[in-house]
């Protein structure tokens, strides 16, 4: 008798456990703007234009082309489309990185090159390494998809990534750190990211 | 012996580039100052600037909803930029109004201009939006109030997690993710030019001395200058 309610007990347990488990895991976010037809859109290939830096404080230096613009490149790849990626912002005009921070999204259609039909505008919104007892990095960012044709935003999110390590060995591992914080969050970025419907199985 | 000392070198090593960059880069900073030059001049001519409450923007750091601002020190932060806006513009010079210091008579009339000049504090303080529909409103305040000068103020507070360091099990350490970031602007009554602009960043949120730091800034830079 008393094998037998010991059983039960510890299968309870394992049931509490299991539901824990699983309700807490895989709960996508959802974006902070999503077209409500932007799953029927079809397209194949996203335009992704330079990185745009919209920091109040620049005292960091970062390589946002190597560091971000690579990251995002695999990610958009991976939901299933293939990235063009743009050197400049625009053929015909002449625009800097402080006006096109400062531009609304319906302005963003001015940008981009004349073939392009889904552009992707990512902005840096802050990043900071610092060394202290040990070595933390944190970057914020965000990122819009604008049809060029009908200068619609389709599509919102933003990302934070923060790692770091006490101690010396997390003065060590800088390099580390940073890579994964810039992981962390571009991914975050690009989980509402809807999958290319005909790569989806 | 000559171990001890290896071990003390590499012990000072270790303490240099723990604590060597301890703190450098999170204080506040000033971002964008406009206007020096014509900030003192008119100080030194004594003008009298009409100072607008502040407009408070908070919102969630990372899926950028609006959050509510009593909950988040909205009283304090309206209390420290004006208080601070007061005493920076008047220990450099000029004569500051604000809506309690207009005649009685005039009260009602400025409580209406006021109010449709914050809901335009955004073209108000913009480089590129056109004005010239806020002419008359400016001109307004101007003849009730005697100003020739409106201080706007903005800031914008992304509410985020805090900095965490998980001493116990993993070393594991994650920086905060709150930011303020406070615009204030000096704009022209008669044309609606900003005449002077000064931005800080600070990567903490309010109520706390980092944020009241700069807002202080914003006014020292100039001050620092002038002497």
């Amino acid at each position: 008798m008393r094998k037998h309610s010991a059983l039960l007990c510890t299968s309870m347990i394992g049931l509490v456990v299991i539901y824990l488990l699983t309700s807490c895991a895989g709960q996508p976010k959802p974006p902070i703007f999503a077209d409500p037809d932007l799953n029927n859109i079809q397209f194949e290939a996203v335009t992704l234009l330079p990185i745009v830096d919209r920091r109040a404080d620049k005292s960091y230096n970062l390589d946002l082309e190597s560091s971000i613009g690579k990251r995002v490149e695999k990610n958009i790849k991976k939901k299933g489309y293939s990235v063009i990626r743009q050197t400049t912002f625009s053929d015909t005009l002449q625009v800097t990185n402080e006006e096109i921070a400062e531009m609304e999204p319906y302005e963003l259609q001015a940008l981009g090159t004349e073939n392009t039909e889904y552009m992707l505008m990512v902005y840096l919104d802050d990043a900071l390494g610092k060394t202290g007892f040990g070595y933390t990095f944190k970057i914020e960012a965000t990122a819009l998809l604008i049809n060029k044709q009908t200068g619609a935003m389709l599509w919102k999110d933003k990302g934070i990534g923060s790692q770091g390590q006490a101690g010396l060995a997390g003065c060590l591992m800088s390099g580390a750190t940073k890579a994964g914080a810039m992981d962390e969050c571009v991914k975050n970025i690009l989980s509402s990211f809807p999958k290319n419907p005909r790569k989806r199985k | 012996m000559r171990f001890r000392l290896q071990i003390t070198v590499l012990f000072l090593l270790v303490s240099v580039l723990l604590f060597s960059n301890c703190a450098t880069t999170s204080g506040p900073v000033v971002i964008g100052l406009i206007g020096d030059t014509t900030f003192n001049q008119m100080a030194a001519k004594g003008e009298v600037i009409f100072l607008l409450s502040p407009h408070m923007t908070f919102e969630d750091a990372a899926t950028e909803a609006s959050l509510p601002s009593e909950q988040h020190g909205g009283a304090q932060v309206h209390s420290v930029m004006m208080s601070t806006a007061f005493k920076g513009f008047h220990e450099a010079g000029f004569r500051v109004l604000t809506q309690d210091s207009v005649e009685y008579n005039s009260q009602a009339a400025a409580g209406s201009v006021i109010k449709n000049l914050n809901e335009e504090c955004r073209v108000l303080t913009s480089d590129t939006k056109d004005k010239s529909a806020l002419l008359p409103l400016l001109r307004q305040l101007a003849e009730i109030t005697g100003a020739n000068l409106a201080c706007i103020q903005t800031v914008k507070v992304k509410v985020g997690s805090g900095a965490m360091y998980d001493f116990v099990f993993s070393g594991a350490m994650r920086q905060g993710t709150s930011s303020s970031t406070i615009n204030v602007v000096l704009v022209s009554l008669k044309n609606g030019d900003i005449v002077w602009r000064n931005e800080s960043f600070v990567r903490h949120k309010p109520p706390s001395s980092e944020f009241n730091k700069s807002v202080k800034m914003l006014f020292e830079t100039s001050k620092r200058r002038r002497d």
